[in-house]
This record gives C-alpha cells, structure tokens and sequence, in this order.
C-alpha cells in the first residue's frame, strides 16, 4: 500500500525537493525518538507527504538544520528538527507498517515475518497515541472483514481505508481540521487503495487474493479489464482527482504548497495514468496466447 | 425484534432507537477500553465489539422497517430530510428498509452516495434511476451535474486566492510537447547502475 505518492519530478521545484528530502529525513529520526531505531526502516516517502500536508495545514513551521545520520555519515545532509508532528506522523507510519505486514501474514506472504520488527515500535506508538493505534486497527479489520466477505463494489471496499485516513487526518490536525480537509483525506486513502488494487492486479488473481477490481471486473488480466472498463475506470479517477482539486482550493494553507500540489496535480494522476496503461500489455496478450 | 441481540444490550421488547444506540455506546465505550488488556478479558472484548457492531446493525435496520412500514410514501420525504441534514448513515439505512426501489428510490441512493463520495456508485444508480424515468428532467439534470463536476476546472481554483503553479490533471491529459521527447533520464540511470553492479558482481565471481 506504500510508495505510490510520488511527485512529478521533472515538475518539482529545486525548493520543494529539497524540503521534500529534509522533511524525510526529519521523519526518519522522529520515528527513531517515538518508535525505537527498528521502526526506522518503515520509513516512506508517503509519510513525508502527509508531513509537508499537515504541518502546514496546522500552520506549523519546520526547522531545517545541516546534520549528520548514521546512514549518510560522509555529507550532511538538511533535515527538519524532530516535532510533535513528526512524531505522530512516525507512530502512524509504524502501526500502518505492522498491520499491514499482518494483513499480509493472513494472505500467506512471507515477507510477513517482518513485522516483529515493529512490534516493539507498536507498543511505544501506542503509549503514545494510543487513539491513533486504535483507528487504524479497527479500520484495517473492517477492510479485512470486507475483503473476506469478497465485497464486489469497488467504492464500498475502498470505504476502510479511506475512513482510515479521514480519521487519522481528523486526529492529526486537531482543531485544523475541517470537512474540507477531511474530504481530502478521505480522497487520497481511496486512491491509494485504488492505486494498490491495481498494481497488483495480477499478481493477485494469480495467488488467488482478493482484489477489489477484480471481484467488480472478473476478468483475468489487468489489460483486459482495463480495456473493457476504461469509461468506468476514468470517471472514477477522474471524479476523485476533480474532488481533490475542489477541496485543495477550500483548504486554508499558512505556507505556500508547492510541494504537495505537485504531487496531488500532478504526481497522482501521472501515478495513476502509468499504472492503467500497464507497460505489461504486450507482455499479458503473449502469454494468453501460448495458453490457447 | 430478535430477543438475543436486546439482551445483549440489557433492553426489553419496545425499546425504541435512542434507548438501543445510548446502550450500544456506553457498552462500545467500555470494550474499546478493554480491548488491548492482555488475556481472555481483551479477546473476549474484541469478540463483544464485532458482537455489539452486528446486533445494534440488525435492531436498527428492524427498527427503520417498521417505521417505513407505517409511514409509507412520507418515507422518500424523511429520506430528503435526513439528507439535508446531513444525517447520511440513517438515510442508508432507511433507504435500505424499502421494498419497492422505483426511480425515485434510485435517485435518492445516488444521492446518498454521492455524499458519501462513492461517485461510480452515485454514477451507476442515476443511470438506472434515468432508465426506469427517462422523462424526468430533475434527473437528467442531476446526470449532466455528477459529468460536469468531474471536469470541475482547475482554473476556477486559480482565480481564487490561493493560486496554484500546477494545472490539475485527468486520466486523457498528453505529456506536454517538450523539446527532445520527453527524454526519461531515470531509465539511463537504471541502466547505468545495471552495468555497474554487473561489473561488480562478475569481479566477485572471477
């Protein structure tokens, strides 16, 4: 579910990428001070994003200091100084890396064996925000339950998730936020579910998982649901990325947002746009035909 | 109403929708605590939750049949009036307790939906709700509004205060007609690193 929020690089400011960067490694050591070093190597760009996105929402500046890492030792580098933000963001970014290893461990994935890494980092998140432990647990069993129950209606199986975020945003900005930011929230954890969903289209139906897109479509190749399905599919995107836009407008910012208007304008719908072409097609049709 | 799920909530038959959600909070509140105990108390809370979630489920769809039951035609206002005041978990649910489902109880789950934000879904059941009514203009209207909304225009954004660089885009946008064809240095860069790490690899094994 991580690293689909990517900006469009060539589009990004010199500025924005290096805030971008400090802001990452801000968040890296602010999961080290609340989570314990182990929970560091859950770090994500996606965090990073929602850092840029809700301290300035919150109206909070951050501090940009040359410093030295234990991974990058030779150079230093910018980083932002660890805040009460930075460390919320970092315990949620710790509890979303463990329940999802759960949530694979429940699929059969082996890479499942990795969330006792942050075991130790979820009990320090939850001493500290509890609340925010306890939202993503309860939505990440609901969309379990969903994908068990093999919801085969795609806005109702993105629902979880993107209440997830709704909440967790809800939590995050405090008396900040507003239903217009809450919408924006609620957008972006569906697109991410979405964007998740069909990445691993294939891969899926292959192993024999669910897959939100494949319950609805019922074809056996991302290709071929695509190219059946394209009206529905851009309405759907597009009306969220046209949802977003609305309410990026009413959201009241203290900084310039740059940052992460490039990544919502631009970086998301490019995200979206690669993966629905599926550089894969060629690749797809191959084999249908060496099956026949 | 079933006998097992207003025990569960200490209720007696008669208990009417504000008894049955002030008893599910206060028990919701309790388990919530008592979930992340360690042992059979946390367990046994988190089988409660799922437990509490399905029945005040059914009590309260039951109840919303029997209030749609007596009420009739005056349902459809009741599900206007639940939508304006934003109220939109009952409006489902009352939506949910009819039998009949014509063109306007299709107009109105779309409408739901939308406020919901589940667009595909608010989409599909305008479409049926045209289908069955094609001579409503109230509908197509509401069609022509849900299409627009899509292209809501990023220039409207940018004639407001906060004015954007970026331009938002769709799924059709072209890459822009930039000078040298959009030359993708990461792909090179992919390259290069597969030839270095080659290098390396075929020296370790020599």
């Amino acid at each position: 579910m991580f690293g689909y929020i990517q900006p469009d690089s060539p589009y990004l400011f010199k500025k924005d990428e290096k805030l971008y960067q400090a802001l990452y490694c801000g968040l890296c050591k602010s999961i080290g001070f609340g989570c314990g070093q182990r929970a560091r190597t859950a770090l994500t760009y996606d965090m990073a994003f929602m850092s840029a996105l809700i301290h300035n929402i919150r109206h909070e500046d951050v501090e940009i200091k040359k410093a030295r890492c234990a991974i990058h030792w030779f150079k230093r580098r910018p980083i932002a100084a660890i805040d009460d933000t930075f460390v919320l963001l970092g315990c949620i970014n710790t509890a979303l890396a463990y329940y999802k290893l759960c949530d694979d461990k429940a699929d059969g994935d082996k890479k499942a064996v990795f969330r006792h890494l942050y075991k130790k980092g979820l009990k320090r998140a939850l001493k500290r925000h509890k609340q925010a432990v306890e939202i993503i647990d309860e939505q990440m069993k609901a969309q379990a339950e969903l994908e068990k129950a093999g919801c085969a209606i795609i806005d109702m199986a993105c629902e979880p998730t993107a209440v997830m975020m709704q909440r967790l945003s809800a939590y995050a900005l405090k008396e900040y936020s507003t239903p217009a930011t809450e919408a924006l929230f609620y957008d972006l954890g569906k697109w991410v579910y979405l964007a998740d969903a069909l990445d691993d289209y294939d891969k899926d139906v292959k192993k024999g998982r669910y897959n939100a897109l494949y319950n609805a479509y019922k074809l056996p190749l991302k290709a071929e649901a695509v190219a059946a399905n394209r009206e529905e599919i851009n309405f759907m995107f597009d009306s969220l990325f046209a949802d977003m836009r609305l309410r990026l407008s009413e959201i009241n910012f203290k900084f310039n947002h740059d940052l992460t208007d490039n990544i919502i304008l631009r970086g998301i719908p490019l995200k979206t746009r690669s993966l629905v072409k599926c550089e894969c097609k060629k690749k797809g049709v191959k084999n249908e035909q060496k099956k026949s | 109403m079933n006998k097992k799920n207003l025990e569960l909530f200490g209720l007696s038959e008669g208990a009417t929708k504000e008894d049955v959600t002030s008893a599910y909070e206060t028990l919701r509140a309790k388990y919530l605590e008592e979930r992340f105990m360690d042992g059979e108390v946390g367990n046994n809370a988190a089988k409660m939750l799922t437990q509490l979630e399905n029945a005040y489920n059914d009590l309260m769809r039951e109840l919303s049949e029997n209030a749609a039951a007596e009420d009739g035609d005056s349902s459809f206002t009741r599900v206007e009036e639940l939508i304006k005041d934003g109220d939109i978990a009952e409006a489902q649910r009352v939506l949910d307790s009819f039998n009949e489902r014509g063109g306007r109880w299709h107009y109105l789950q779309s409408v739901v939906f939308y406020r919901k934000n589940w667009m595909n879904e608010s989409k599909k059941q305008l479409e049926i709700a045209i289908q069955l009514e094609p001579d409503n203009d109230k509908y197509k209207d509401a069609y022509k509004k849900l299409n627009e909304k899509v292209n809501y225009d990023a220039s409207r954004s940018a004639t407001g205060e906060q004015q954007t660089v970026y331009e938002g885009q769709t799924m059709n946008s072209q890459q822009d007609n930039q000078m040298g064809g959009n030359f993708c240095a990461s792909c090179i860069e992919c390259c290069y690193i597969n030839m270095c790490i080659n290098c390396l690899c075929n020296a370790c094994c020599r």
